[in-house]
C-alpha cells in the first residue's frame, strides 16, 4: 500500500498541494485529474521525494528511501532519459541500477511499437521519446508506475495501442497512477478517479460507484469542478453584443 | 582509445555524458600550461647570467657575494596555469550536474536510484581526479625545476640556510 498523509507544499506565494491524503493499493489503475495547476505534477514529484514537502509518504509502512525507492517508478512528458543514449544503454544502465528490471517486457514493447533500439534519444520524434519514457516507467520492475501526462503529443492510434498494452502487460499487483487531461480515452481502463482542484482532494470515486449511480466520468469531473456549460454561450452573447 | 579503458572513463561520468572532449580539453590545458612554464628556463638563465661579470679578455667570473635569488622568485608564475587548470576542472563538476537538465530531466531518474549517491559519484569523479593530476603534474613539474635550479647555480651562489631557504628565499 502506497500512503500519502497530509502533504503539502508551497512554492512562493502558491499553495501547490494542501493537505492531501491519498492511498493506493496494489494492483489499483487511478486516473488523476484535474485542471492545469491543480498539483497533479506536485502530488508525483513528492510521493517520489524529487520535490520537499510536509507529510508523509511510506510504502507498506515504510518511509520512502533508497531501500524502496527502486519499487515506484515514473514517466513525465518532461523526459526523465538520457538524451545521448541509446534505449539498449538505458536497457542496461536501468538492469544494473534496479534489481527487478525487465529486460524481457522490455525488448517486448520496443519491438511492438518498433522504437530503434541502436539510435540515442535526441534523434526519436516526440511521440517516439513519450512512448520510451513510459516503457522505462513500465519495465523497471516497479509496483508502483506513476505517469504524469505521459501521452502529450502522441497521435490517437498511437494513444489507444498503448492503453491495450497497458492493459494486457500489468501484473495484478502492478499500481498506476496516471495523471491525464484525456479524461474519456482513461475512462475505460481505469479503476478509481482522483480529482485535484488548487491543491486539494476534491473527489475520489472507483467506476464501479459511477456506473452504479448512472454517471458518466465526465459528467462526474464537471458536477464536481461545478462547470457551468453555459458560460461559453454567455461570454459569446455578451462579446456579440457588444460588437 | 580502447575499448576497456573507454569503457572505465565512461563510468566515471554521467551516462552518455562527452567523456572524450572533457579530457581532450584537460589535455589541451595541460600542454598549454607546460608550454607556459617553460619561461622558468629563461628566467633561470638569466639569473645565472646575473651572478657572473666579464673580465678584459671576455673571462667570465663570478661576481664576489653574488647571490642567488630564491626559487620561488625564479620560478615567478611558472605554473600558476597548472593552478587555473585545477579551478577550471571544478567547472566540469559544475558541467556535469547541469547536463542532467539538458534535453531531458534525467536528473528525476538519478535522484531515484536505490545508490542515492551514484549520481553525486558520476558528477564529482572525474573532476577530483583530473584536478588532482593537475596538481600532481605541477608538484612533478616544482621538484624537476628545483633540480634544475640546485644544479645549475654554483654552490657558493646558493642562499643559505639549507634547501628551504633556498626554495622560498627572497618572496
Amino acid at each position: 500500500m502506497l500512503k500519502i498523509e497530509h502533504l503539502s507544499k508551497k512554492y512562493a506565494d502558491k499553495q501547490a498541494l494542501a493537505d492531501v491524503s491519498l492511498e493506493l493499493g496494489k494492483g489499483e489503475i487511478v486516473g488523476l485529474f484535474g485542471e492545469n495547476g491543480a498539483g497533479k505534477t506536485t502530488l508525483m514529484k513528492s510521493i517520489l521525494g524529487l520535490v520537499r514537502c510536509k507529510g508523509t509518504v511510506t510504502l507498506d509502512g515504510k518511509p520512502i528511501g533508497p531501500e524502496n525507492i527502486s519499487h515506484l517508478s515514473y514517466a513525465t512528458s518532461e523526459h526523465s532519459f538520457f538524451p545521448n543514449l541509446s534505449p539498449k544503454s538505458h536497457g542496461e544502465f536501468y538492469a544494473m541500477q534496479f534489481p527487478n528490471w525487465n529486460a524481457v517486457r522490455f525488448g517486448a514493447l520496443m519491438e511492438f511499437f518498433e522504437l530503434p533500439m541502436t539510435k540515442p534519444l535526441r534523434s526519436f520524434s516526440t511521440g517516439q521519446k513519450n512512448q520510451f519514457e513510459v516503457i522505462l516507467a513500465l519495465c523497471q520492475g516497479a509496483e508502483y508506475i506513476l505517469m504524469d501526462e505521459p501521452f502529450a503529443g502522441n497521435d490517437l492510434f498511437n494513444r489507444e495501442d498503448f492503453y491495450k498494452v497497458l492493459l494486457g502487460i500489468l501484473e495484478p499487483d502492478e499500481t498506476v497512477l496516471l495523471s491525464t487531461h484525456l479524461i474519456e480515452e482513461v475512462a475505460g481502463f481505469i479503476g478509481r478517479a482522483v480529482l485535484l482542484h488548487q491543491g486539494q482532494i476534491v473527489g475520489d470515486v472507483t467506476l464501479d460507484e459511477l456506473e452504479e449511480s448512472g454517471k458518466s466520468l465526465v459528467s462526474y469531473i464537471k458536477e464536481t469542478y461545478n462547470y457551468r456549460s453555459d458560460r461559453v454561450s454567455r461570454a459569446l452573447d455578451k462579446l456579440t453584443g457588444e460588437e | 582509445m580502447n575499448a576497456k579503458p573507454r569503457k572505465k572513463l565512461e563510468q566515471m561520468v554521467p551516462p552518455g555524458y562527452p567523456v572524450k572532449t572533457e579530457l581532450r580539453l584537460w589535455c589541451g590545458g595541460l600542454l598549454l600550461a607546460l608550454v607556459w612554464s617553460f619561461g622558468y628556463f629563461g628566467r633561470l638563465a638569466k639569473a645565472i647570467d646575473a651572478l657572473y661579470t666579464t673580465l678584459p679578455g671576455n673571462r667570465r667570473v663570478l661576481v664576489p657575494g653574488a647571490v642567488m635569488p630564491g626559487f620561488a622568485r625564479v620560478l615567478d608564475g611558472a605554473l600558476v596555469p597548472f593552478v587555473l587548470l585545477a579551478f577550471c576542472m571544478l567547472g566540469f563538476a559544475l558541467s556535469h550536474y547541469a547536463y542532467h537538465w539538458q534535453g531531458a530531466k534525467s536528473v528525476y531518474l538519478m535522484r531515484r536510484l536505490p545508490d542515492a549517491a551514484l549520481w553525486h559519484r558520476l558528477c564529482l569523479t572525474l573532476p577530483l581526479l583530473t584536478v588532482l593530476a593537475t596538481l600532481a603534474a605541477a608538484a612533478v613539474l616544482t621538484a624537476l625545476y628545483f633540480g634544475l635550479y640546485l644544479l645549475r647555480t654554483p654552490a657558493q651562489c646558493l642562499l643559505p640556510g639549507g634547501l628551504m631557504q633556498q626554495f622560498w628565499g627572497g618572496i
